[in-house]
């Protein structure tokens, strides 16, 4: 498996799933339940999106951010703070959210 | 140790956690300047009035909902302190006296550094735990459901009370060992939404039946640590780890379980009424609706003085005359190292407004 990213574990879990970035609120509208929601950070307005997602990577953030804190209630993956969320990944790529250890795998072609 | 330096110790540890891009709908730095200073004059004066008037901390207390609101407030007070006249001493002082209020509020460390934030006795768990009804069957996707309802009050609580003011709204507090009233490892959790139909803020919300929530659990085998800020983090899955529970919906016991998605329903739905009127709001609809929430937050104080708890016309003249603060959003923030000086009020250090 590729690592794709780095960046803050933030909520546990290991979790595979379609990739969709959020970069404005028309965009919360494409978030479908079990997609992977990848935005520069979460806010209130995200919360019904952020239910129907599997797991939860962003740019910026830490532990006690607003991802983070939504992500271990819900009980899903998240890493938070990595900087680069939404340039590296591409909406419908299949990755792999390990947020035990805050790291983002593609898997081998 | 002193207690200023214990709570600076608190603040850094919980501000290193965090990141101030992620504050919404604006950053502090955005709208501290316009109140901060008028803020700690008055809050100076309040406190020197329940001196003389020997008010009881029992009851100064009582004006201030709860401890992780008064932790919450703090930070920009001691900050907006520095933009007055008090002297260093009185600048000192006034802390210290929040820290007198917190010692009256709380059983455990004030600024949490246990890992705990505990408000009830001993004797006051064991009282509670011993006379709950406790639904202790719990099916894991039950557990699910009432995580997911607790996920959607604390959205809300960000959406009426913006970030980082969230405790306006609700506190949560434990986890409290109940390990010899119940079985081993076993914890209490509170979360109390005891404000989620602030009216007087968004009228919108005038038909919401929601008035509060309190959601009581047991976890067993789970490290729970919350911080200073309420922060909450834990080791394993919440809801695998779930014993027990107890939902109140406004004062009763709400037991019909597959009702659940229902409330859930409603209060996303009032949650995303208000973050549209947010997200549609111009800055500086967003800077004064900011600043009224800090006043609302501070209504018990003012309405026991006597006075109107709204936001004075001195700040929405600073507004107009300063006009607006833009912070550029990818700009960090102060390091940790300057917002220690920053809180800390014996230094004179203070941000560049």
């Amino acid at each position: 498996m590729k690592v794709l990213l780095k960046g803050i574990p933030a909520s546990g879990g290991l979790i595979q799933g379609q990739v969709k970035i959020i970069r404005n609120l028309v965009d919360l509208n494409r978030i479908e339940i079990g997609d992977i929601l990848v935005a520069s950070i979460t806010n209130p307005s995200m919360i019904v999106a952020i239910q129907k997602a599997r797991a939860i990577v962003t740019d910026h953030g830490g532990i006690c951010s607003h991802p983070a804190i939504v992500a271990r209630e819900l009980g899903i993956p998240c890493v938070v703070g990595t900087r680069e969320a939404t340039t590296v990944l591409r909406d419908g790529m299949m990755v792999i959210v390990n947020g035990e250890e805050g790291i983002v795998y593609v898997e081998d072609q | 140790m002193l207690r200023i330096n214990r709570y600076l110790d608190a603040l850094t540890k919980s501000m290193s956690k965090m990141d101030s891009m992620s504050f919404w709908p604006l950053r502090v730095e955005e709208i501290a300047a316009y109140f901060t200073d008028l803020e700690a004059e008055d809050l100076h004066k309040k406190m020197n009035l329940f001196q003389e008037k020997g008010v009881s901390l029992q009851e100064a207390a009582k004006l201030f909902h709860t401890p992780s609101f008064i932790r919450e407030i703090l930070p920009d007070l001691i900050i907006g302190s520095k933009f007055t006249k008090l002297s260093r001493e009185d600048r000192i002082k006034l802390p210290e006296r929040f820290f007198d209020l917190l010692e009256e509020m709380h059983s455990g460390d004030i600024f949490c550094d246990n890992g705990k934030n505990l408000i009830l006795s001993k004797e006051e768990v064991s009282d509670l735990v011993n006379s709950t009804l406790w639904i202790k069957q719990v099916e894991l996707k039950d557990a699910q459901k009432i995580h997911r309802l607790s996920s959607s009050l604390l959205s809300l609580m960000w959406t009426l009370y913006f970030y980082p003011w969230p405790n306006m709204g609700f506190e949560i507090h434990g986890p409290y060992d109940v390990s010899d009233i119940l079985e081993k490892d076993y914890v209490l959790l509170i979360r109390d939404f005891f404000n989620p139909r602030p009216v007087d803020l968004w009228p919108q919300l005038d038909e919401f039946s929601v008035s509060q929530v309190k959601l009581l659990t047991l976890y067993q085998d789970i490290d729970i640590n919350i911080d200073i800020f309420d922060h909450m983090t834990h080791n394993a899955s919440l809801a695998s780890s779930t014993r027990g529970f107890v939902i109140y919906l406004n004062g009763d016991i709400f037991d019909n379980l597959r009702e659940l998605d229902n409330l859930n329903q409603q209060i996303l739905s009032k949650s995303s009424v208000i973050s549209e009127v947010v997200e549609g709001m111009t800055k500086e609809e967003k800077v004064l609706k900011f600043i009224d929430i800090r006043y609302y937050g501070l209504r018990k104080l003012r309405g026991y003085f006597g006075e109107d708890w709204h936001r004075p016309l001195k700040v929405k003249e600073r507004v107009k005359r300063w006009g607006l603060i833009e912070v550029p959003k990818e700009e960090l923030g102060p390091s940790i190292e300057e917002l220690r000086r920053m809180f800390d009020p014996w230094d004179d250090f203070r941000p560049k407004y």
